[in-house]
């Protein structure tokens, strides 16, 4: 088969299984993304492959692999760039206070039990090509991820956005997410640069300047976009184009330097000026084709990298459990007592847990970026794979549960719920 | 003052843990890593004996690629019949056998009549990493083992592992 014709029935498969199987999450309560996640996984060796392991081969021949994984991931560039752009400072500072040890610690206590859970899995599930402090750092930032983008969603559906629990969640998630691509930069940093080629020092002071240069010159420079801005009050095609060549350029950038193209895209976001109305245009500039069309494509080549089936045998199904336990607890049990210790009170402390357990599709990015830099193995991908989604899955009931609409429109009504500025 | 007190509870506490954790962590020893593609050259002398080592007979270079979770290996060489194996590595020695049925109805070399058997040695002298080892076929209890070496490929550049 041509390898366009290929690619082109790969894309058509993947987007009706993405739509039917998230329309069916959408029916159980559960965000669209999460549907999507699990139809990558459906496309992949642990179902397709297992079940019609002929229609696989035909479907998704290895040698077609590279165009969907490239598609894909310019389509995670794109992603990250939206990421980054959702990001709003100024919600930052409005919260800090309450923010700031909620989230660090909702994101150090998981990283301590990632550690822990490391000491047992090392012998385990790794090898001696992989450094213990590589293995121990990676697996504490993939256990205290919070997928910012999922919960802006879950937040937006429930109407909760505009509440403090709310504001202080997406606060929370857009510090965790920082601190986390910044904590896996610098893991991506000392993996590359353990490589006979890279040297350390280079990497860092590259990586220092680059950043020094996106966060003092660029973002002055982007101002002249926001003005372009509120003059046509419409953001151009050649706006676009000026955006997205940042975009790319900063993720070439981020790749030369060892840091990983996504950090790159993530920063050209997170610069970009903030002003509602620019950032809702742009966004609804790239979103639909990203969401729609890319972003399935990444969950499909996802599925097509994990394998269930290696987790085979009772003791492997008791890591993936182990994984599961210790990802929910670190992050549930972090975040919650970090908020209770902020001035919140318990119901809203566990919702904001909820939320923060949250790991949804930038787990998925981080696992894959630890199975490209080969820090964790086939089996410890596919098992941290499980733990995305069943995180994400849990996240929708679990709040539910807690933190019951009608029971928070009777709060709202007699003000019990108040965020208490801790001193 | 009380939230700093919860700020170095809550953050300082976990950073001194996590570096304790890194300390701890150097003494483990993890499995010897065997993962990636190795090129195999089968002993010529036996090469041809029996429908079964004419399985491993192909134009293109023979590659074992290796994939593995700690002591967990999955095998699989690049011949036409795409023999996949499943095995362990203990120590310096790696064991691996075809795909049972039971476990992986996508193998075509579920039967327990065709089962497929490898042993290796890691040698770890001066040069590249080599694998010593032999695969017999329980198919061909007259044939003789086939011996192999393989080497492993070196890393691209920018290729961590």
């Amino acid at each position: 088969m041509l390898q366009i014709t290929t690619l082109l029935i790969q894309i058509i498969v993947i987007l009706l299984t993405a739509r039917i199987v998230g329309w069916g999450f959408r029916k159980i309560h559960q965000p669209q993304v999460v549907g999507e996640m699990a139809a990558g996984i459906l496309l992949g060796p642990s179902l397709l492959g297992w079940l019609a392991p002929d229609v696989f081969a035909v479907l998704f021949p290895l040698s077609s692999l590279g165009f969907l994984s490239t598609l894909s991931q310019i389509g995670l560039l794109v992603f990250m760039f939206l990421v980054g752009l959702e990001l709003n400072p100024k919600l930052l500072r409005e919260r800090a206070r309450t923010a700031l040890v909620t989230s660090h610690a909702s994101i150090l206590i998981p990283f301590l039990l990632g550690g822990l859970l490391a000491l047992y899995l090392y012998p385990r599930l790794s090898d001696n090509g992989v450094p213990f402090t590589h293995f121990a750092l990676f697996m504490g930032t993939a256990m205290s991820i919070t997928a910012f983008p999922v919960l802006a969603r879950i937040l937006t559906e429930r109407k909760l956005l505009s509440t403090p629990l709310g504001g202080i969640a997406i606060a929370c998630a857009a510090i965790d997410d920082v601190t986390a691509w910044c904590i896996l930069a610098g893991v991506v940093l000392l993996v590359r640069a353990s490589s006979a080629d890279n040297v350390l020092w280079v990497m860092v002071l590259g990586s220092v300047t680059y950043v020094g240069v996106m966060l003092y010159v660029a973002r002055k420079a982007l101002r002249h976009l926001e003005v372009k801005y509120k003059q046509r009050e419409e953001v151009s095609k050649d706006m676009v184009a000026v955006i997205l060549l940042i975009v790319f350029a900063s993720s070439l950038a981020t790749e030369s330097l060892g840091i990983h193209a996504l950090f790159g895209a993530f920063i050209a976001g997170a610069i970009m000026p903030k002003n509602r109305g620019f950032v809702r245009a742009l966004t609804e500039k790239l979103e639909d084709i990203t969401l729609v069309l890319l972003l399935p494509l990444f969950f499909a080549s996802t599925g097509l990298r994990t394998s269930i089936g290696l987790v085979s045998g009772t003791e492997m199904w008791f890591y993936c459990a182990l994984i599961i336990g210790v990802a929910v607890v670190g992050k549930f049990g972090g975040a919650s007592i970090a908020a209770r210790a902020s001035g919140m009170n318990w119901r809203e402390s566990a919702a904001l847990g909820v939320l923060m357990n949250t790991r949804g599709l930038v787990e998925l990015v981080v696992l894959n970026i630890g199975l490209d830099i080969g820090v964790i193995s086939p089996a410890l991908f596919a098992m941290m794979v499980i733990m995305a989604l069943v995180t994400t899955f849990m996240t929708t009931p679990l709040l539910e549960m807690i933190y019951r609409p009608p029971l928070y429109a009777r709060h709202r009504e007699t003000g019990i719920i108040q965020v208490k500025q801790a001193a | 003052m009380k939230i700093l007190i919860h700020y170095l509870l809550l953050v300082g506490l976990p950073v001194l843990g996590v570096l304790g954790v890194l300390r701890v962590g150097q003494s483990l020893r993890p499995p010897v890593s065997v993962s990636g593609p190795w090129t195999v050259e089968v002993s010529r002398q036996v090469m041809g004996y029996s429908s079964c080592e004419d399985q491993l007979r192909q134009s293109e270079p023979l590659v074992l690629s290796i994939s593995q979770s700690g002591p967990h290996l999955t095998l699989s060489f690049n011949n036409k019949k795409k023999i996949n194996l499943e095995g362990e590595i203990e120590s310096t020695m790696v064991n691996a056998r075809s795909h049972h049925p039971a476990t992986n109805p996508v193998s075509d070399q579920g039967n327990s009549s065709d089962a497929i058997h490898l042993y290796a040695t890691i040698d770890r002298q001066a040069g590249p990493e080599r694998l010593l080892g032999a695969l017999s076929f329980s198919k061909c209890p007259a044939a003789p083992e086939i011996n192999f070496v393989a080497t492993r490929q070196v890393r691209s550049k920018g290729e961590v592992r």
